[in-house]
């Protein structure tokens, strides 16, 4: 059966070597083993460089280029910093480069330059001699040994501190004969052989002595070892050739192997599912230990099961090199050669039990029925029922869905899909069909990202654990724009989290591509990331800016909702006018005044005029701050506009706000200046007016006690007159054209507020009275003199009469002569003011009301 | 969190949402400073507050004390947090300055924290100030608490805004329509979208497009959302500038024109209340009486032409009086016992009568003054709109007589918009009185009133008599107690706005087309800016078949009078198929609006 060609039989367990990519992009006189090279987790990059270390002088220059995992170049650059020994790929997909100065460069997938850090002065002078990169709970933390035999740690790079581990005793003049790193879940650790002693150090700067637990044979070196990715396993390898595996804090021995081959190994490393084995027993983990040798690869199991797979020759390597790159992922081995990237991993269950030879497993049972269904043999009905009458259905669509998600070809996929669906018809069960649809969704996206033009060789258990939205971040950094969109669209995440997004990140790459005009990028990023939604064009427009590209970020800019965003970068750049009128066109105040400040700021007074000037809206808000803070540059604002009515106001306002009568007059002579200039001759004519009266008061005030300040003209009048100063109430009274009704109220009121009432009726005789009679009425009452009121009222007119008896309080004469005159607005007056103490008189006032409407 | 305003909630959309979300959103901010705390109060800001959260909350919340924003030193209190609760006013950062200098000085209790909240937006030039004044790197917080509007009742949201006719009309500050705009956004963020947008005036058309940019500043809402308001309408004040110059004459409105009502609650003077409160010795404080919903008499009240006022308190009175009489009836003891349980109802609703019976014979005694009654006939006279061209003797003897500034002004604007403007020879003339009898200052507070349209010489599109017939203003024979229309409100002047939003509901602006191009400020109609609702997409204008009515919020920009309210409320209970909720900058009167005009030093 084609499907287990590349098993074997590992104790109770089985493993595989699956080729992932055979034959490679690369070209095929590539040479692996003369090259630094490493391979990633999660996706299987491939960063190699001439192997500068052994050989040829520093300043020799090395390429340095990046594969994807199916070999396909990304990129190329050249090495032009120091003497480079090694390299590694941190968690997220970043190149880290190691300098023998202890110097750490981190390049992109594109060999561009991140940033750099350094392990610090036991490096520089003392150089690297070795490193290891390994993987934590705080990201990716590197350790390196000094020639000094000391070791250095930085728990994440990108946070990089460097800790000094503490010495490994007995050290001198010899390197350890072989070390490690622990990682743990809070605190790595590094593990350090001194000949047949095992140190474990940490953070902390302790030191002590480990001692493998049933150890039997007696070496006298550890000449290699290794921790699993988790942490949990180690293996210690002896000059012996025997090899001790048991768990990381030596409490447990799994096994002692005899290789019986001295030699150190090219690579030791752990193959174990770290991702799913954790909660079972020991004899049900997936664990194995790997070792190779040139040629040789040798898989040894807890158990002490081997396997033995050689290694193919390559032509191009000198015999005793290695021609192979091994790295440790998260549930398996990745191999690479020059013409193939295998995975090497233990055979899922879910896979095993369909594809076991003879097994009656329900998946396999279920993958029988829907072959045999396929062939329309009635065998099929047959193994359907024996898993029905089991009951054991259900669990063979979940492991055929399953088994087709650990599987690499589509073909494999497809047959246990179409196996799944065939059972799944008989069980309704939306927790299947959830998982069935899930496993799908995965798969094509697995396919897709696994194409070798993208090459990221991800397992299902893999992918789970990066999660999609890592892998679409993968993507985005990988420029797979296209891809990563249509996975967006395709999982239907939300735009904005999703193919939004995307676009964004594909715009602010576009933007750094120099080869394109500012026009037609700007508009081709326009055309695109139309109809997404929630783009920040701020966010692209600040890349454009990163990489000098003033110009497009100002087009681009033109396209942000977002006025504050907008504003805050236009501001940035420099670009104050045009923040301002940005900030404007928003219609948040609170924005424009804080562009108006920054445009003041940083420009000359007169620049910043004449910019503000062209923004009405700009211009009205300074104004009124201008107004609370600063009146005299209001004043020449208004002035500079030849607004002369505002600034006849701004002069009318000084004049009441000073208490100096000089003062007072010199604004009022500027308000004059102003009104002339606007030809405003109703301004004109009460400013003069005004400033006469300021001069009639000023007069009044030398020749009597009384203050006038503030008084209007009325109020002068009227306080002539309460003072008994007739002659110059007069006197102003024909200076100023004084209505003679005013003058009439002036006159009745003060009598009668002074008391002087014999006056008042000679008054009232004096002359016919413009305003009538009823004025003396009320005046008299007001003034708590209601004797007085007879003497008017026949001097009331007819029509006003109701209401001047009614002023007095006499309803009943009221109620008679509205009665009499048959006046329907007075009767209706009178009735209102009859209220519950005449209710006779009401009575006849309805009546009379009644009579009239009659008619 | 339970509301303690149900009232709000019984509207056709629950404007309790919107006070729920405050309170949230004070409370989030209060959990900023945690430990004791005390308050400094702007105090514009206290009684608005009041609407949002009662004081035992705030207790809950640790604030332990509670002060007045004075320019002076904070009296003693061991808190750990000073949170200083402000209006983005540059005057108001002197006096907090002042306030953490003076508290720093000082020994106090330890070390203090401080914190501003800005409501209802955080202003640059503020945060500047207290740069200047060197506080600012005192403030541990300083916040933004975006009260945009405050339910003051189930169907009226305010934003409690009072400078925006102000601002946009003499300083041209268009700050307020962006807050008017913000206060959209959250209506619609707690309703859903508005689909479709009418307007009328100046603003009207600047507002939707600073809606349509926050919208894009957003992105898209969620395409099956539905609205539960089905159309907005933006009335700018100085399109419909005659209503508040005219006298209301609802009871809230007369309320309001004599007392005032601030944040729902209005202060009368204590004499007449003395009897009804038992405590002899709280008389000289003014009474203060709540006026909402929440007051079951007071809702069936403030809508009244208050010449109906006095009828229905006696009818009220009697209901009471006889639910009180069937204690003689109750004669098994089963009967007696449902007798009491209604017994606390009876004596709230007593209460209630008692408290309204005195506030309608003290409107009462202000609308019997010939004062009042002349104004009214001469008001009845200028609306109907025949021969008052001229200068009018009332004006005048007011103004011979210095009668308020603010009344002679109310009047005289009134003529000018009925008579489409003053002639030369009548505009100069009270022009040159007003200075005379005012005072010279005056002539800013006439350009003011230019500048704002509320006078101004002849000319120009409007022509008050064809509004006035084509949108039957004036409606002669009203029926106070009965009312057919919503002239009511005005005793036969039906409140322009008003009638637009009726238009628009039945049959539409199309049929008022060249009216509405007379009256000043751009119309937008019918601006789609949401999904509508399902019904609107099968047979556009058939109504039948579905139930629920179209539900109109009304945008005032500038403020809207309760006469305005009430004539709203008067076509929601039409039962017509349309009902419709108010929002506005504030709620206005038209001695408020002249009294901000009015210059002053």
């Amino acid at each position: 059966m084609s499907e287990t060609i590349d098993w074997n039989p590992f104790g109770q367990k089985t493993i595989r070597k699956c080729t992932l990519y055979s034959p490679m992009c690369w070209k095929s006189n590539i040479d692996l083993s003369r090259k630094l090279s490493c391979i990633s987790k999660y996706g299987g990059l491939i960063a190699l460089s001439n192997d500068e270390s052994q050989g040829s002088k520093a300043g020799n220059r090395p390429d340095v280029t990046i594969y994807n995992a199916a070999g396909k170049e990304i990129s190329t650059f050249r090495w032009n910093s120091g003497a480079l020994i090694g390299m590694a790929w941190t968690h997220n997909d970043d190149l880290l480069c190691l300098q023998e100065d202890g110097q750490v460069l981190i390049y992109n997938v594109f060999g561009q330059f991140q940033r750099s850090f350094t392990m610090g002065k036991d490096c520089r002078d003392n150089k690297v001699m070795e490193f290891e990169v390994f993987i934590g709970q705080q990201g990716t933390g590197l350790v390196a040994m000094s020639g000094l035999f000391r070791f250095l740690l930085v728990n994440n790079v990108d946070d990089p501190k460097v800790r000094i581990l503490a010495d490994v005793p007995g050290l001198k003049t010899t390197p350890p004969s072989s070390w490690c790193v622990l990682p743990g879940s809070r605190t790595s650790k590094v593990l350090a052989a001194n000949d047949n002693d095992v140190y474990l150090l940490d953070q902390g700067g302790h030191c002590s002595q480990q001692i493998p637990t049933g150890l039997t044979a007696n070496p006298s070196s550890y000449i290699s070892m290794a921790v699993s990715v988790d942490g949990k396993h180690v293996a210690l390898y002896m000059n012996t050739g025997t090899i001790w595996i048991g768990s990381s804090d030596f409490q447990e021995k799994y096994c002692e192997f005899n290789t019986n081959d001295g030699r150190r190994p090219k690579q030791l490393l752990w193959c174990c599912d770290s991702i799913t084995s954790n909660t079972r027993r020991l004899s049900d983990r997936d664990i194995a230990i790997v070792v190779y040798w040139p040629k040789t690869l040798l898989v040894v199991g807890p158990k002490k099961d081997w396997v033995r797979y050689s290694v193919e020759e390559d032509l191009n390597v000198p015999s005793g090199m290695a021609s192979a790159v091994l790295s440790a992922d998260m549930d398996g081995i990745r191999i690479v050669t020059v013409n193939r990237h295998d995975f090497l991993q233990h055979v899922p269950n879910a896979v095993e039990g369909i594809f076991k030879v003879g097994s009656m497993a329900p998946g396999a049972l279920l993958n029988d029925a829907a072959k045999e269904y396929n062939h329309q043999s009635e065998k099929a009905d047959e193994y359907l029922r024996m898993l029905l009458d089991n009951g054991q259905l259900p669990e063979a669509v979940e492991k055929c869905t399953l088994a087709a998600a650990a599987e690499f070809q589509p073909r494999i996929q497809k047959l246990l899909l179409s196996a799944a669906s065939f059972g799944k018809s008989f069980v309704p069960s939306i927790k299947l069909t959830d998982l069935f649809v899930n496993t799908c969704q995965n798969l094509r996206i697995l396919n897709a990202v696994r194409d070798f033009n993208i090459g990221i060789a991800l397992t299902a258990a893999q992918l789970q654990h990066l999660t999609i939205n890592c892998l679409i971040d993968r993507l985005v950094s990988r420029r797979e724009f296209q891809l990563a969109f249509h996975i967006c669209k395709y999982l239907k995440i939300p735009e904005d989290q999703g193919s939004s997004r995307i676009l964004s990140h594909w715009a602010c790459y576009k933007v750094q591509q120099s080869n394109v005009d500012d026009t037609s990028n700007a508009r081709a990023i326009r055309d695109k990331l139309q109809s997404a939604r929630g783009v920040s064009y701020a966010d692209i427009a600040e890349k454009a800016v990163e990489s000098g590209r003033k110009d497009l970020a100002i087009k681009l800019l033109e396209f942000e909702p977002r006025a504050a965003e907008q504003v805050r970068l236009l501001s940035k750049l420099g670009k104050h006018t045009l923040a301002l009128e940005k900030a404007v066109m928003s219609g948040n105040t609170d924005l424009a005044y804080s562009a108006i400040a920054r445009l003041r700021e940083r420009t000359n007074l007169s620049e910043f005029l004449v910019a503000i000037r062209q923004q009405p809206i700009a211009y009205k808000l300074y104004l009124k701050s201008c107004r609370e803070q600063n009146e005299q540059m209001l004043k020449d604002l208004h002035e500079q506009e030849d607004n002369f009515i505002e600034l006849a106001h701004c002069h009318i306002h000084d004049s009441c706000s000073t208490f100096r009568p000089e003062d007072r007059v010199m604004s009022l002579h500027a308000a004059l200046d102003s009104f002339s200039k606007a030809r405003d001759d109703f301004g004109v004519k009460a400013t003069e007016e005004q400033l006469q009266l300021l001069r009639d008061q000023t007069n009044f005030e030398q020749q009597t006690d009384h203050s006038f300040a503030e008084l209007s003209m009325h109020d002068t009048i009227h306080e002539l007159l309460i003072t008994n100063q007739l002659k110059k109430a007069e006197q102003l009274r024909k200076q100023y054209k004084v209505n003679d009704k005013r003058w009439w109220w002036l006159r009745i009121q003060s009598l009668a507020e002074i008391g002087s009432f014999n006056e008042l009726e000679s008054f009232s005789k004096s002359k016919k009275s413009p305003i009538g009679y009823l004025p003396f009425i009320e005046m008299c009452m007001k003034y708590n003199a209601p004797g007085e009121v007879p003497k008017y009222i026949s001097k009331v007119s007819q029509e006003k009469r109701v209401s001047a008896l009614l002023k007095v309080g006499n309803v009943k004469a009221a109620a008679d002569l509205a009665i009499q005159t048959r006046n329907l607005v007075d009767l209706d007056m009178t009735l209102k003011r009859c209220g519950v103490e005449h209710r006779e008189i009401a009575e006849q006032v309805k009546g009379a009301l009644m009579q009239l409407q009659r008619r | 969190m339970t509301s303690s305003a149900p009232h709000l909630s019984t509207g056709c959309v629950n404007l309790g949402l919107i006070r729920d979300d405050s309170r949230k959103e004070l409370l989030r901010l209060l959990d900023k400073c945690a430990g004791t705390k005390a308050l400094v109060w702007d105090p514009e800001l206290t009684e608005q507050f009041g609407l949002i959260a009662e004081y035992s909350l705030l207790k809950e919340y640790e604030v332990d004390r509670m002060f007045p924003l004075r320019p002076t030193r904070l009296p003693k209190s061991n808190v750990q947090h000073i949170v200083f609760v402000t209006r983005p006013v540059a005057s108001l950062m002197d006096q907090i300055a002042v306030n953490i200098k003076k508290e720093e000085e000082g020994d106090g209790f330890g070390r203090k924290e401080f914190h501003v909240f800005f409501v209802p937006w955080k202003s640059f030039l503020c945060v500047q100030k207290l740069e200047e004044l060197g506080v600012y790197g005192a403030l541990t917080n300083v916040e933004e608490y975006k009260l945009d509007v405050i339910a003051l009742d189930s169907d009226i949201l305010s934003m409690e805004h009072h400078s925006a006719f102000y601002d946009i009309n003499i300083d041209e500050d268009m700050t307020s329509l962006y807050l008017a705009a913000k206060a959209i956004m959250s209506i619609q963020k707690q309703f859903g979208t508005i689909p479709l947008v009418y307007g009328k005036g100046k603003c009207s058309k600047n507002l939707c497009g600073l809606l349509r940019k926050m919208q894009e500043e957003i992105g898209e809402v969620a395409e099956d959302e539905q609205s539960q308001i089905d159309r907005l309408i933006i009335i700018d004040r100085t399109a419909d500038l005659i209503t508040p110059l005219a006298s209301q004459l609802t009871y809230e409105g007369l309320i309001d024109e004599i007392y005032g009502i601030t944040n729902t609650t209005a202060s009368f003077p204590p004499d007449k209340f003395s009897k009804a409160s038992k405590s002899e010795d709280l008389a000289t404080e003014k009474k203060k009486v709540v006026l909402t919903s929440k007051d079951e008499l007071f809702s069936q009240l403030r809508n009244c032409n208050f010449n109906a006022v006095g009828p229905n308190l006696k009818k009220q009175a009697r209901t009471i009086s006889e639910k009180f009489e069937e204690r003689h009836a109750a004669k098994t003891v089963g009967e007696m016992k449902q007798f009491v349980s209604h017994l606390p109802q009876m004596q709230q609703a007593k209460a209630a009568l008692a408290i309204h019976t005195n506030i309608a014979e003290l409107i009462k005694e202000y609308t019997e003054e010939s004062d009042f009654l002349e104004t009214l006939s001469v008001e009845q006279e200028f609306l109907n709109g025949i021969g008052t061209d001229k200068i009018n003797p009332f004006i005048e003897d007011c103004l011979f007589q210095k009668r308020p500034i603010v009344q002679v002004l109310r009047l005289l604007c009134l003529q000018c918009i009925t008579n489409n403007g003053f002639k030369p020879k009548v505009y100069d003339y009270y022009k040159r009185e007003i200075l005379q009898t005012y005072g010279y200052k005056h002539l800013i507070t006439l350009s003011k009133l230019e500048k704002c349209g509320l006078l101004r010489p002849m000319g120009g599109p409007w022509n008050y008599n064809t509004v006035r017939k084509s949108l039957r203003l004036i409606v002669e024979d009203i029926n106070e107690k009965e009312p057919q229309d919503i002239a009511y409100v005005h005793s036969g002047y039906a409140p322009l706005s008003v009638r637009l939003a009726q238009i628009l509901s039945h049959p539409g602006w199309r049929s008022i087309e060249e009216v509405l191009k007379i009256i000043p400020g751009p119309t937008v109609s019918g601006l789609q800016q949401g999904v509508p609702k399902k019904k609107w997409q099968g047979s556009v204008g058939s109504d039948s078949g579905s139930s629920s009515s179209t539900v109109t919020l009304v945008f005032y920009v500038g403020g809207v009078t309760y006469s305005e309210l009430s004539a709203l409320r008067y076509l929601s209970a039409q039962n017509d198929g349309h009902e419709y909720i108010v929002a506005a900058t504030n709620v206005v009167n038209g001695n408020l609006l002249l009294r901000s005009l009015v210059h002053n030093d």
